[in-house]
């Protein structure tokens, strides 16, 4: 049970506007405590990886097992499941939710799992806005917030629920210079605190702060790429 | 938004949406409201139509069977002015049907009525008005005098508050009494009764049976019409059939001597239903608008909630709860205004009319007016909400994540 994710022979189809592959046999494996990143050309399939590895495209062809368990053919509800409890997310595009404030924001998968108490729920939230340097903002609607406050209140959701994987996709695309060096630092941070992270990016500074990093081209795992840290 | 995760976000989708919320909230509200004002209203009316006729109309009514249909309503357009044969008999026998409460004999007379220059088309009702007291309900429709110091008052006569008004006389004045053959008899008013139905007050006296004999003149024992009070007065249909089988007489039920009242009575329930409806209609067109427009906006909301783990069925739950709330809430304004509204109207005097006399606008308040116009606000709130949110709750994620 060292392997938080396998993913064997995966294979995907987009059968619109034509019929095209955009993944072709891929497979791989995350240790527990591993911060690997996936580089690769804009449309080379990166989301597209990533929105299967994160059981939301249940389209395609081969086997996927997060924490020991097999994701190929559960129900839509059981993936939802299990995505609260065990994986958590980081888009591009921050993806809060606006009419909400930050802590909210961050407290709502802990509430959905139930597995604390609110005030606990609570407790932890804001816990994590403070490690986030987020504290201040708390009761800010999340609509107010800077892109690089909203991603940083993203990641504190990520979290809320001890995920056994984070799975970011292109976290620090949509942010300046500044703000990248921050998120870079907190996923460092997290990676050396023993969270197992896979995360897309175009930047090569993020791929040398990853203990390993893949390529894909054109919708192949093509390339291995060992992390300066290793 | 602590403990019940999905109530909490429909809560701040309502409360950070004040507007649309207010709106779909007015448009319940209003549906309900005027849903239970119209019908308080309208039962009102017919509620008081109903007690009326109750009162004034025997359960059943028996007439002379002639055979011959002119002679049962005369040149002068009297009622029954045929006898009934062997009334003695028949009345002892009615009165020994162990669904029968009451029966009178009724002598009616169609005459003039004269009181200084004025002179009104009467129907003179002779009846023996301690029996008749226990077919009709006239002491609790007197508006003066008592209708049994008739018994011992020989030539009294109780008239309708109309007829009353008309001929301008009072308790202890005089009337005249023609009738078509030319005899006269002279009455002095003892009482003056109001059922309400302007077609009874305007137009109806009732004396001693003996005035009319005489008047008439009748023998001893004859009687033009019997009336008849029920145990259950919804026996009256069938009592009246076998009545007139069994005894070879002309025999009525009340609903078939007021069909033209009750036929108004189905037309206000039908209006009234038609016209809630159409409220409550419009009411749910507009939630179903807010609701749409809600979910259209919330697209990427439910896509970020459904990738953090919350289930189709999470998803539906949180919007079809802001629609229970709405209707809910909706629902209970509206049944306080329109207790507010219908609570005013009684107090709004009803303009004189020849045909109803209310001193009010008749409403009728009753609890299940109020629970049905919850229910329907709650359901036009509901249902108008179901196919929105079954559609976001089948919401793919991903078509809004890669967009
Ligand atoms: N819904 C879809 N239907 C058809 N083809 C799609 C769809 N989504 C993506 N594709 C195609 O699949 C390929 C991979 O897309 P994907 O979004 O995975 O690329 P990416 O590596 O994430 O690119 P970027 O760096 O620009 O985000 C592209 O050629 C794209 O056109
Ligand atoms: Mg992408």
């Amino acid at each position: 049970m060292n392997k938080v994710l396998i993913a064997e022979h995966l294979n995907k189809y987009f059968h619109e506007p034509v019929e095209s592959q955009v993944l072709h046999d891929i497979s791989l494996s995350l240790d527990r405590s591993q911060f690997v990143t996936v580089m690769g050309k804009s449309g080379s399939g990166k989301s597209s990886l990533m929105y299967v590895l994160a059981t939301l495209d249940t389209d395609y062809d081969g086997n996927l097992f997060i924490c020991g368990e097999r994701m190929t053919g559960l129900t839509e509800n059981q993936l939802a499941q299990f995505r609260n409890r065990h994986i958590g997310f980081i888009f591009q595009y921050h993806y809060l939710l606006p009419e909400f404030t930050a802590l909210q924001n961050v407290m709502i998968p802990g509430l959905k799992l139930k597995h604390k108490s609110s005030a606990q729920v609570r407790d932890d939230a804001m816990a994590l806005l403070e490690q986030m340097q987020m504290g201040k903002f708390a009761e800010y609607l999340s609509s107010k917030l800077s892109g690089g406050q909203q991603q940083r209140v993203a990641i504190a959701r990520a979290l809320i629920n001890h995920p056994d994987i984070i799975m970011a996709d292109e976290p620090t695309g949509n942010l300046d210079s500044a703000n990248t060096a921050i998120i870079f630092d907190i996923f460092r941070k997290l990676a050396d605190e023993g969270n197992t992270i896979i995360a897309i990016t175009h930047d090569m500074d993020f791929v040398r702060k990853a203990d390993a990093g893949f390529e894909i081209r054109d919708g192949s795992l093509s390339s291995y790429i060992e992390g300066a840290k290793k | 938004m602590e403990t019940f995760v999905n109530l909490g976000i429909a809560k701040v989708h309502l409360v950070s949406r004040k507007r649309q919320s207010f709106i779909a909230l007015t448009g319940v509200a209003f549906g309900v409201s005027l849903y239970i004002l119209l019908i308080s209203f309208m039962e009102g009316i017919n509620l008081y139509l109903m007690d009326s006729m109750l009162s004034s109309t025997p359960d059943v009514q028996l007439l002379a069977n002639t055979g011959n249909s002119k002679s049962e309503v005369g040149p002068s357009g009297n009622i029954g002015s045929d006898f009934i044969k062997n009334t003695e008999v028949l009345l002892d026998h009615i009165r020994e049907d162990k669904n029968v409460l009451a029966v009178s004999p009724v002598l009616t007379q169609q005459c003039i009525l004269f009181s200084g220059p004025v002179q009104l088309n009467v129907r003179l009702d002779g009846v023996k008005i301690n029996e008749e007291m226990q077919v009709l309900k006239l002491s609790g429709k007197m508006i003066s005098g008592n209708a049994s110091d008739l018994a011992y008052k020989s030539n009294g006569i109780l008239l309708g508050k109309g007829l009353a008004d008309k001929l301008n006389v009072g308790m202890g004045g005089t009337v005249t009494a023609f009738t078509p053959e030319g005899r006269m008899a002279q009455f002095r008013v003892v009482g003056v009764f109001r059922f309400g139905l302007g077609f009874v007050d305007n137009t109806r006296a009732f004396l001693n049976i003996g005035s009319v004999r005489q008047l008439m003149p009748a023998e001893p024992g004859q009687a033009t019409s019997i009336h008849i009070r029920l145990k259950d007065p919804d026996k009256s249909k069938e009592m009246a059939e076998s009545i007139s089988s069994r005894y070879g007489v002309k025999a009525e039920d009340w609903a078939t001597s007021n069909a033209s009242i009750l036929a108004t009575v189905t037309a206000r329930n039908v209006l009234t239903y038609v016209v809630s409806l159409a409220l409550l209609v419009v009411a749910g067109f507009g939630i179903y608008n807010i609701i749409n427009l809600t979910i259209t906006s919330k697209m990427k909301d439910i896509a970020i909630l459904k990738s953090i783990g919350f289930t189709g069925r999470d998803i539906a739950t949180v919007f079809l709860s802001q629609c229970l709330v709405i209707g809910l809430i909706g629902s209970a304004i509206g049944a306080l205004a329109g207790f507010g509204f219908s609570e005013a109207l009684s107090r709004v005097s009803f303009p004189s009319s020849e045909t109803v006399s209310f001193s009010y606008f008749p409403v009728s308040f009753k609890a299940r007016y109020y629970l049905i116009g919850v229910f329907f606000g709650v359901a036009t709130s509901l249902l108008p909400g179901l196919l929105p949110s079954i559609k976001a709750s089948g919401t793919d994620p991903l078509s809004i994540l890669r967009r």
